[in-house]
């Protein structure tokens, strides 16, 4: 059957819940509303309100609590309602959470889900598009991932939930219904870490991850026909640790490098992959690795100036070109 | 305001062009299309119009000078509509590859080729449709053009002499810029055509590993990234083809190019910044310029082999090659290392032709303005006969004959510069007065400068008419990669023995020699035959509509 993405994480929710009784939900409006965008509905109905559980508005709480929570062996997967808000629990998580098992010799572990939905292209001006992955992806003691599918969003979600380290889980609202996908019966889960070769190619690799990741695949569509251009598309999927392999193996194959992502140019994720190939890969390279990303601003509300921020189909393919022709 | 004035792409396969003559000096008002300067490449002879109107600040290529597509030749002052237009241009769009930007410069790029043209700052020869990306608006000439300059003043170093008087001089210069190998701007030794061994000769990291792997000289593969730059795709082309044996791997007869010091490469090198100016060896000791030949060259193929050293005499004329000069050579030489030429010949009774023209000339004349000559009628002989024996029209790639499905056929022309084989595109959709008018626009063309490097490209199969006049046959050299050319003879009137009645008879008919050559690596003795003596007959039969 079908599944959005928004319901792919939904399911995941409920069959970690019943997998595991340890799991429990917490965030602001998760309980009662279902979440703002619906996320976690049912879960009241199916588990009770000690298993979801409406918080006040304070990040930072919600992520404290649940540390608390996790340093006893429960298994919180907490709501950061906008991920735009991450940054008020900013300490929570990178001092506390990301800190725990190091100041303990190992001998503690803090095995919590931060759930942020992110990104843009919704319109929701400067709170409620920001991707704020590249603040985390330097902190030790952290992982993080971003599920571009249906099939990602599960399997990732359950990993994350299996896994005992923070992890910080950032969902696209865009793809919230606007992507479906066939997903397998019963229990599955998508290693975090490995990332997934989405298209097979040639002349350049294009490297991305999340909301992106579905405008690199129509780009390297439309130029496969109309330049016979055959581009390889790699979806990163988890951002902490980065598929360190996989990303060399892309860029050595094709020696060109483009890399795509709706966070901002400078600081995001893909000025590390471009570094990783630099270092390592070199002597492969036949032209300069590129980025396309969002422009180093804030999201704007009118919608024009918003689509003249973010990266596109259409500036990717441009991007595309220029390298190709390089 | 500043425009410069790049060297444009002036065909599919060219990449580099040398400036043959200034038309403007520094200081000169401009006009929009005024022609700036003249452009020589080893396909057309170009002028190339100004992008802009306004002020020349400076002429950044030196005359003679040899250089890539994209580099910089000249930079124009704009006056002030044009500044006013780039100004307007829109701000949106991402600067498209190959365009450079000062950082103090005007935010707007022009996105659109026509908007760029609009703003005063096209690419230096519209005519020729440059591809957008190498459309550029700059605010800074480079550097690159004075180190060039500098470098063809600077001391001698090895080839250094005593400053030689007399017309030595030029010669003498250029060899020292050579022999000097400053690190930019002047020429490459030993790179094929002299490619600029600066900016625009820098290599990506998996181009200079792949060519180190396999001991490629990058100077020698063709770029077809923007710019002409040597792609990874690009070398790894040389590469197939060199290890299928397409292309010969250098020799010490371009050696200095790998490093091998050679005197000789050095010298031919450096005479190719005057460029068609003879010198005289009336100063032998003027540097190594003026000795061709001081040092032998080994022949490709010929290890053993050295040619006697050449020793100066009064009067003696040294005609450095010209650039076209020295691709003829190169691909000659190509041809017959490459390619086992077989010789067959037919003998042509022209008689029945012949009188079909007389009958038709005048009319001929008087309606299509050009004079009727036999030529069209061979090339439609060749056209029909090629029709039925396909693998005659034809390429040689790799290990694989390609039998080509279009014919085009190339008519070998003598021009002021050399030979030039221009070509007819779809010949088998042509009638003789079609092929008629093609050879007569083609040659048209020629006479007036404007060949195309795509009116040159393409050829399938050629013909050749190198002057009647004490020509009886000879045999021509295959132009590769096809597999067979025809080359037509002297056209004379002899006595031959003609069957009159069932009884044999001595006439005078108006004869021909026409001589195949073909590459008896892929047709055989019998198709080659067949096929010559099918176009001969085509010939004699004279069944031509015109």
């Amino acid at each position: 059957m079908e599944v959005t993405y928004l319901k792919a994480i939904n399911q995941a929710l409920h069959e970690e819940m019943r997998r595991d009784d340890n799991v429990f939900v917490m965030g602001e409006d998760v309980g009662e509303l279902g979440g703002a965008f619906k996320v976690t509905e049912g879960l009241l109905d199916a588990f009770g309100e000690d298993r979801v559980i409406d918080t006040p508005i304070s990040e930072a709480l919600i992520v404290g609590a649940g540390i608390g929570a996790a340093i006893l062996g429960m298994r919180p997967v907490l709501e950061m309602q906008f991920g735009d808000f991450i940054s008020c629990a900013f300490d929570q998580i990178v001092n506390t959470a990301a800190t725990l098992r190091y100041r303990h010799g190992g001998m503690a572990s803090c095995p919590l889900v931060l759930r942020a939905p992110s990104g843009a292209g919704v319109h929701g001006a400067l709170f409620h598009s920001q991707n704020p992955e590249a603040w985390f992806t330097r902190v030790p003691g952290l992982k993080v991932v971003a599920p571009a599918t249906p099939y990602d969003a599960k399997g990732l979600l359950k990993s994350a939930v299996r896994d005992d380290n923070p992890v910080i889980y950032f969902e696209h609202k865009r793809l919230y219904r606007s992507v479906k996908e066939d997903l397998p019966e019963g229990d599955f889960t998508v290693p975090i870490g490995p990332a997934e070769l989405r298209l097979e190619g040639r002349d350049l690799s294009l490297i991305t991850y999340g909301g992106t990741m579905h405008q690199a695949l129509d780009a390297a569509r439309i130029v496969e026909k109309e330049d016979g251009l055959k581009v390889e598309v790699l979806d990163l999927r988890t951002l902490l640790p980065l598929d360190r392999e996989a990303i060399l193996a892309t860029a050595r194959k094709t020696g060109k490098v483009l890399i795509a992502h709706e966070d901002r140019l400078t600081g995001g994720i893909g000025g590390e992959v471009a570094a990783i190939i630099a270092e390592h890969a070199f002597d492969f390279l036949d032209g300069p690795i590129k980025r396309v990303a969002a422009l180093d601003t804030h999201t704007a509300f009118s919608p024009p100036l918003e689509e003249y921020i973010l990266p596109n189909t259409n500036k990717i393919v441009e991007a595309i070109r220029e390298l190709a022709a390089y | 305001m500043s425009i410069e004035v790049m060297m444009p792409q002036m065909g599919e396969s060219v990449v580099e062009g040398t400036v043959t003559k200034w038309l403007v000096k520094e200081g000169d008002r401009v006009q929009e299309d005024q022609p700036l300067c003249e452009i020589s490449t080893d396909k057309v002879d170009t002028e190339i119009p100004s992008p802009g109107a306004g002020v020349i600040a400076k002429l950044i290529a030196a005359e003679g000078e040899t250089l890539p597509v994209g580099a910089p030749l000249a930079v124009i002052e704009a006056s002030g509509a044009a500044t006013g237009a780039a100004s307007a241009a829109p701000v949106a769009a991402a600067a498209p590859a190959g365009v450079r930007t000062q950082p103090k410069a005007a935010p707007a790029l022009p996105p659109a080729p026509g908007k760029a043209t609009a703003a005063g700052a096209p690419p230096a020869a519209r005519p020729q449709q440059p591809p957008p990306t190498l459309r550029a608006v700059r605010t800074e000439p480079r550097p690159q053009a004075a180190a060039a300059q500098s470098a063809s003043q600077a001391p001698a170093g090895g080839a250094s002499a005593p400053s030689a008087g007399g017309s030595g001089g030029a010669a003498a210069t250029a060899g020292s810029a050579a022999a000097a190998a400053p690190p930019r701007g002047a020429q490459a030794p030993g790179a094929p055509g002299g490619v600029a061994a600066g900016a625009h000769r820098r290599y990506s990291p998996v181009v200079i590993r792949i060519a180190e792997e396999h001991g490629i000289d990058l100077t020698r593969v063709p770029g077809t990234g923007i710019g002409g730059r040597v792609s990874k795709r690009d070398v790894l082309a040389y590469l197939d083809a060199l290890q299928a044996g397409q292309i010969q791997p250098p020799t010490a007869s371009s050696g200095a190019a790998s490093g091998v010091t050679n005197g000789a490469t050095n010298a031919a090198n450096a005479q190719e910044a005057p460029q068609g100016a003879p010198v005289t060896a009336a100063q032998p000791s003027a540097g190594g310029a003026a000795r061709p030949s001081a040092v032998p060259v080994v022949l490709p193929g010929a290890p053993g082999y050295r040619p006697p050293v050449y020793e100066p005499r009064e009067g003696d004329i040294v005609e450095p090659f010209t650039r076209r000069r020295k691709l003829i050579a190169e691909h000659m030489v190509y041809s017959k290392t490459h390619s086992p030429h077989v010789g067959t010949l037919a003998e042509v009774d022209l008689t029945r032709v012949m009188r079909l023209r007389d009958q038709h000339k005048d009319a001929f004349f008087a309606r299509e303005g050009f004079a009727l000559t036999l030529l069209p009628l061979a090339a439609a002989a060749t056209v029909r006969a090629l029709k039925e024996f396909r693998r005659m029209n034809a390429s040689v790639v790799g290990d694989s004959l390609i039998v080509r499905h279009q014919i085009n056929l190339g008519i070998a022309m003598d021009t002021e510069e050399g030979l030039l084989v221009p070509v007819i595109k779809a010949a088998e959709g042509l009638s003789v007065v079609g092929l008629a008018r093609e050879i007569e626009r083609l040659r048209r063309k020629i006479a007036e400068k404007k060949i195309t490097a795509d009116d040159l490209a393409g050829g399938s199969f050629t013909l050749t008419n190198p002057g009647r006049e004490g020509n009886l046959f000879g045999f021509a050299i295959i132009n590769q990669p096809q597999v067979g050319i025809l080359r037509m003879g002297e056209i004379k009137k002899r006595p031959v023995v003609v069957e009159v009645d069932g009884e044999d008879a001595i006439a005078i008919r108006t004869m021909m020699y026409l001589a195949l050559s073909y590459d008896h690596r892929v047709i055989d003795g019998v198709l080659g035959n067949r096929f010559l003596y099918r176009v001969a007959r085509i010939l004699e039969e004279g069944d031509f509509e015109l």
